[in-house]
């Protein structure tokens, strides 16, 4: 009897992490941003030394956070059609790199500000917005989650902060580019930027 | 103060040449604009060498159908099409793909209706939106728009940090919120056009509250004690709000992204700004401009490394801003 207890409760703790990422679409952003928050607000990782290790830590979340595939889909729109399934498979690549390293600055420059979460709408009934808002001392910033309901749970696919939806933004970049340049050209240009920073 | 604006706009005169050299379009490029609708391609404009544009009026051209209003890479693509035709029968060529580039939004602006919807055969549209703009004066844009990059990095930026570090932070919030208050009449006209009569209210009492017991409006007690926050809306939102579209897109130098709706309602902003009225023996063009500069200066220090994470993530930051400029007032205007 007691064995099994103790089995049954090592089953929930592992599950645990689990079952907090399948709630709800606005538990589920709460989670991961506070786990963000965390690794930044961490003493053990403070300073410039642990600099790296902090980016790794955020990467992870990341990684659980966002599905990149949805993103690439969305930012591409019609032009997901014209990628062949490896230069999707680069795309995607590219894309999250090319992400992570523009704004992982701008995250790891957050320190005391709040986050408030405030909602959630449906937009779908696989899709959902969470608005949220990081408080600082002079304004708020809004900032919405859209989350595409996965077979693991709530998965992020567009930041929109202040209005401007990150997948809009850059797909009416790349349309540009696509007018008159190949998706080998997109993935170049995508290479060059991801590897410079 | 005075001698701040001085080198400011001497700065300027020095910078605008600069830039302008740099990004002058080459020598034998056209560049087309092309209305289009239902029915008809009409209207291109060519700009040879200098930068007036001379206009080559080419007879309307009836489509052979019409467009396909569901898809607009489509039409697009037909309209491209045509256009070059119409141009090789007028013995117009283009030269440099970026000219093409830069006007496929307006073409598509006024043609179909927008329909980015990905392949994947759902009807998921909550974040498909129509943010297109046309863009006719990209290379009046463009310029500018590298003329306020380098007014930032140059400038605005080391005059910012400098100011950030002299000035603490309660100090730079008191100056914001001045000028926040003094900017509060053209809110309150804002919302009363919009019939926004509780906000226009709540507009009246911050104006009046903040002028008097917030100290001229270092003190935001409105907000602080009586909760009551601002609600933003200028005349650009009020004319967007009664269905004015942008018109086009219009890079303004120092002020940045705008378009001829929203710079109409700049300056229809500047007549409800208290600061308009002080006669020109009090307040000299120089000192007006000294006391923007300062508040520039004074925003700027809250965001110093918003504009370089902006530059940093874009592919094409031209593209991304201009996106972003539509994105960010078409929620303005939904408020």
């Amino acid at each position: 009897m007691r064995c099994l207890l103790s089995a049954a409760l090592a089953a929930m703790v592992m599950v645990f992490p689990l079952a907090a990422h399948a709630n709800t679409p606005l538990a589920t952003v709460q989670v991961h941003v506070n786990s963000v928050l965390e690794v930044l607000r961490d003493p053990s990782l403070k300073g410039e030394s642990k600099k790296k290790l902090r980016q790794d830590r955020i990467r992870n979340i990341s990684e659980k956070m966002f599905d990149f595939t949805e993103l690439s889909r969305r930012t591409l729109a019609q032009n997901w059609k014209e990628f062949s399934d490896s230069q999707k498979k680069d795309f995607i690549e590219l894309y999250k790199t090319v992400l992570e390293s523009a704004y992982i600055d701008k995250i790891m420059a957050y320190t005391d500000e709040k986050v408030v979460f405030q909602k959630e709408t449906a937009l779908t009934d696989k899709t959902s917005e969470v608005q949220t808002a990081v408080m600082t001392r002079k304004d708020e910033i809004p900032i919405n989650y859209r989350v595409i309901r996965t077979d693991d749970g709530w998965r992020v696919y567009d930041v929109v902060v202040e209005g401007v939806s990150l997948v809009n933004n850059y797909r009416s970049q790349f349309r540009e580019i696509l007018i008159n340049k190949t998706p080998d050209d997109l993935l170049e240009i995508l290479r060059k930027k991801a590897g410079k920073s | 103060m005075k001698s701040l604006a001085g080198i400011l706009s001497f700065i300027m005169f020095l910078a605008v040449p600069l830039c302008v050299t740099a990004e002058e379009p080459p020598d034998t490029s056209v560049t087309l604009s092309l209305h289009a609708d239902e029915e008809y391609v009409s209207d291109i404009t060519e700009t040879a060498e200098e930068w007036g544009p001379a206009t080559v009026s080419l007879p309307a051209v009836p489509l052979e159908e019409p467009l396909n209003g569901d898809s607009g890479i489509n039409d697009e693509l037909l309209l491209l099409s045509l256009l070059e035709e119409r141009m090789q029968d007028h013995g117009i060529t283009a030269d440099g793909e970026g000219v093409l580039l830069a006007q496929a939004d307006s073409l598509r602006e006024g043609s179909a209706p927008e329909d980015d919807r990905y392949d994947g055969g759902e009807n998921d549209n909550g974040d498909i939106e129509n943010n297109r703009i046309a863009d006719p004066l990209y290379y009046w844009n463009l310029s500018m728009y590298h003329f306020n990059d380098k007014f930032y990095f140059w400038l605005l930026k080391p005059v910012a940090q400098g100011y950030k570090a002299i000035a603490p932070e309660p100090v730079r919030i008191a100056v914001s919120n001045f000028f926040q208050n003094l900017a509060s009449p053209a809110r309150f006209v804002g919302n009363l056009l919009q019939m926004k009569l509780k906000n226009a209210g709540d507009e009246l009492v911050r104006f009046v509250t903040n002028s008097t017991q917030g100290l001229a409006g270092f003190m935001d007690v409105a907000k602080s004690h009586y909760g009551i926050a601002t609600h933003e809306e200028d005349f650009g939102q009020t004319l967007g709000y009664y269905g004015i579209g942008h018109g086009f897109y219009l890079v303004l130098p120092v002020f940045g992204p705008s378009s001829l709706r929203d710079t109409v309602g700049l300056a229809a902003d500047r007549f409800m700004y208290p600061l308009s009225y002080i006669s020109q023996n009090e307040l000299s063009f120089g000192a007006a401009a000294g006391i923007f500069g300062f508040q520039a200066v004074n925003r700027t220090s809250f965001r110093i490394g918003d504009y370089e994470t902006f530059k940093e993530s874009a592919i094409t930051p031209y593209v991304s801003m201009r996106d972003a400029y539509v994105q960010h007032r078409k929620k303005q205007v939904k408020e």
